[in-house]
């Protein structure tokens, strides 16, 4: 065995690759299911009100129409934490477009024109909607998402502030953004006796195993959820409403039930990032050198509950200032819950610091990577922990030797191509590194062949692959002898997708028990499998409560050169380049993917993605893909994502960092950064419109 | 009503269509042939791209009635018999396929972008 291949590293085709090429990979509604009924919900058409009458008969009268549930006859659930998922239980109405009834039918079409047939009469309210950096509701929750502090201070931001010779103070906006999965939430239930079997597309199936059992009083281990392929998540396939539907109503009908939310319906239910109004203070000294920094983040909730985002973390530890605050207000609005989407909290908030940075970088003179390279801090500058590892420098400067960033001429508005102005843009990158607590088993057979399962769950990201290869090289055996299961609540429990844990957590269970079979194989059993086999189960809980106290970040420093039509307004992004530092590798090619497709990600939200909201009818004014502009392939011209080799020894056995989410941070700012390069607009308030733009032409 | 096509080389009578419905659902959950996806039903996305009469068309956008006595390929079509259809392999090589959901679409809307091209 010496002589193998380590897995790790190589640039494996995804093992559900040509699965999904021929069509064959089964999504959540795809499962042939006798006697299945269709499920179609009713949103609610007032903003803040209570129904006062449920008339049906319409809708019943439809051929081939089993039911309609609505607060007065749905079957009755346990409150389960989320009140998004209390669905069906009460006449009250919190936002438009929440859902109010549920149409089921034997099949689609009959369920949906039912649904249209459902007559509602409703008590109406007021609704206030609209968020304001001066909203009288404003108030300071007890913690940000998902448990962090809500304000900070370290030093004396007043004073540090006052004294510094170079100041920028400036606001940021970003509107609500839609995370658009190309799959819409979507769930197949089927209740057989007292158990309950559920295909659902989701971030985490043992999430959704629980709070069904929860939500219907049942064992968690009567509720079986499969989630062998999910079409994308970015936050918003936390467990959400669309499976609690499909289960009362398959309760209700006793039949199994499909139901897949259309596009429109996912903007009301599913969750959007918050709107964020941002003001960002630096104080500095003439060569960059920050003194203070201030960061107040804005957002907005539901009345149904509160999302804090978590906008002002970005910055805690990022870059040095002896005086420093971050503080969060939110308000409460009749609007639909917002909630996780991709870098919840370090997207919107890097657009801000980063232009800032820009910003000051402009008014010192200094070119803006070496104004980040001189605010690198040794240690945390608010936790004092010192880093497992930190490669902002090394990002910066890697990034801008592949760049060709060198000899660049500070003065904006000053390159021109034809009819456009050229400019190039930079911004830091960071995210956290987190482990969390998962379960996984290995089954070594005597024919040499070896099992590896564990309840994780690949929402596209390349999971499934990565596992495998760790695995692989934990036995010390070619892959193809390592098969891999995930995506069941039947297998050992595992953490949920989110907050790039996923491969930091699975592969840590999927490393230890793999090198538990190995011991047993070689330790036990003299080197050989016996006849029945070795199995063995590990969980991780010690080990992560052992870990040592680090600030544990992976980083990255992003470069963007733009083309803007002096006469349209339009920006073009030429070139996007991303390099990171995301402690080891696992997949090249995978990992590529997750990071240009968060640096697209990126450029769709400095560019083109808005959430319009109208206040007067309490609702989005754009949820579709027609009006809710998504960049395609044409929005990108060249685009390029590297990582440094990193070798960390404070992460976990993979040694990984995570990558879901770095690839997102940081890319508006660098994109606004180039804009004000070409033309000399500073642009604070995403998208980069051509209003926006045009409005200032001389 | 009845429907009467080729779809995927196999001529096939489908019945209780309703006349509204699309070739889209008549493929997925008439025929049980999942792969071309349904992710915005508005011909913005793609998921949905199959060939009609060669043709490769959003089947979100057709109407069941448009699809009588005309071929149809879908996904499942490209490469009968197990192997996989060049852009299939690339897709996989390249690592073009992530989630997978609009993966199907888009591999027959290049399959086709690339027979134009060789014409
Ligand atoms: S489903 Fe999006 S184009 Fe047809």
């Amino acid at each position: 065995m010496g002589t193998l291949t380590r897995a790790v590293g190589q640039a494996h085709a995804r093992l559900d690759g040509p699965d999904k090429v021929r069509g064959a990979a089964r999504y959540s509604v795809e499962y042939p299911v006798e006697n299945v009924a269709y499920a179609w919900p009713v949103p609610s058409t007032v903003v803040k009100g209570r129904i006062t009458r449920v008339d049906t008969r319409a809708a019943l009268a439809e051929p081939g129409v089993l039911a309609v549930l609505s607060y007065e006859n749905a079957p009755r659930l346990t409150p389960a934490g989320d009140p998004e998922l209390f669905v069906l239980q009460e006449p009250a109405v919190a936002y438009r477009g929440q859902i109010v009834a549920l149409a089921v039918a034997g099949s689609l079409e009959a369920a949906r024109e039912a649904a249209g047939l459902v007559r509602l009469e409703y008590d109406t309210w007021p609704h206030d909607t609209v968020l304001t950096e001066n909203h009288p509701g404003l108030y300071q929750p007890s913690h940000v998402n998902p448990s962090l502090p809500t304000d900070t201070e370290i030093g004396n931001f007043d004073a540090g502030y006052a004294a510094a010779p170079v100041r920028v103070d400036a606001t940021y906006r970003t509107p609500a953004e839609h995370n658009n999965p190309m799959e819409p939430h979507a769930s197949t239930v089927q209740w057989q006796g007292d158990r309950l079997v559920v295909h659902d597309a989701n971030q985490g199936p043992g999430q959704v195993q629980a709070g069904l059992a929860t939500l219907f009083g049942l064992p968690p281990e009567r509720v079986r959820v499969i989630t062998e392929h999910v079409g994308g998540g970015f936050g918003c396939k936390t467990m959400r409403c669309c499976v609690v539907l499909a289960a009362l109503a398959a309760r209700h009908v006793d039949r199994p039930v499909r139901l897949a939310l259309t596009r429109q319906q996912m903007f009301g239910v599913v969750g959007y990032r918050t709107p964020t109004i941002q003001r960002i203070r630096l104080g500095a000294d003439p060569t960059g050198r920050l003194t203070a920094s201030c960061h107040d983040a804005i957002s907005q909730s539901s009345m149904l509950k509160e999302f804090a985002e978590q906008t002002a973390v970005y910055g805690r530890p990022l870059y040095a200032a002896p005086h420093r605050r971050t503080t969060h207000r939110l308000a409460r609005l009749d609007v639909p819950s917002p909630a996780w989407m991709r870098a919840p909290g370090q997207c919107p908030g890097s657009f801000a610091v980063e232009s800032a940075m820009d910003e000051l970088a402009v008014t010192c003179g200094v070119d803006p990577v070496e104004l980040r390279i001189r605010n690198e801090p040794a240690t945390d500058p608010e936790e004092g922990t010192p880093y497992s590892s930190r490669n902002l420098v090394a990002c910066l400067r890697e990034g801008a030797h592949r760049f060709g960033w060198a000899d660049r001429d500070r003065t904006p508005a000053v390159r021109r191509a034809g009819r456009c102005l050229l400019g190039t843009g930079v911004a830091g990158s960071i995210y956290p590194a987190r482990s969390l607590v998962s379960s996984a088993s290995a089954y070594a057979g005597p024919d040499g062949a070896f099992l590896v399962q564990i309840n994780a769950v690949d929402i596209g990201t390349g999971a499934r692959t990565a596992l495998w290869q760790i695995a692989a090289d934990e036995l010390g055996v070619p892959p193809d002898r390592v098969m891999i299961r995930v995506g069941d609540t039947g297998l050992p429990e595992a953490s949920l997708a989110g907050g790039s844990t996923g491969t930091a957590s699975w592969g840590w269970a999927v490393a230890k028990v793999c090198r538990e079979i190995r011991v047993q194989i070689d330790d036990v059993h003299g080197g050989s499998v016996p006849a029945g086999g070795v199995h063995a189960q590990v969980d991780t809980t010690a080990d992560i409560q052992a870990q040592q106290t680090f600030s544990r970040y992976a980083f990255g420093a992003q470069f963007a050169e733009v083309r803007v039509d002096v006469d349209t307004g339009e920006v073009r992004v030429d070139r996007l380049l991303g390099v990171f530092a995301a402690g080891r590798i696992v997949n090249a090619l995978t990992a590529r993917s997750q990071l240009i497709g968060g640096m697209t990600m990126g450029m769709s939200m400095a560019l083109l993605e808005e959430g319009l909201w109208d206040p007067r009818s309490g609702d989005w004014a754009n949820h579709d893909l027609a009006t809710y502009h998504v960049a395609g392939c044409a929005d990108i011209e060249q685009i390029e994502a590297y990582w440094l080799d990193e070798d960390d020894p404070h992460l976990n056995p993979a040694g990984v960092k995570g990558i879901g989410e770095i690839g997102i941070v940081g890319t508006a700012a660098a994109i606004t950064n180039a804009v004000y390069h070409a033309t000399g607009v500073r642009v604070r308030d995403l998208p980069v419109r051509l209003d926006r733009l045009l409005g200032h032409r001389a | 009503m009845r429907l009467t096509c080729t779809v995927n080389g196999e001529p096939r009578e489908v019945d209780d269509v309703w006349p509204g419905e699309s070739l889209l659902y008549v493929l997925r959950e008439r025929c049980g042939l999942p792969g071309a996806k349904n992710a915005c039903e508005q011909g913005e996305c793609g998921s949905c791209t199959v060939y009609l009469d060669g043709v490769a068309v959003c089947a979100c956008l057709v109407a069941a009635g448009q699809a009588e006595g005309r071929v149809v390929v879908t996904v499942e079509g490209l490469a009968p018999g197990g192997e996989l259809d060049p852009v299939q392999r690339a897709f996989v090589q390249a690592g073009a396929v992530q989630c997978g959901f609009c993966t199907p679409g888009l591999i027959v809307a290049v399959h086709d972008l690339l027979a134009h091209v060789h014409s």
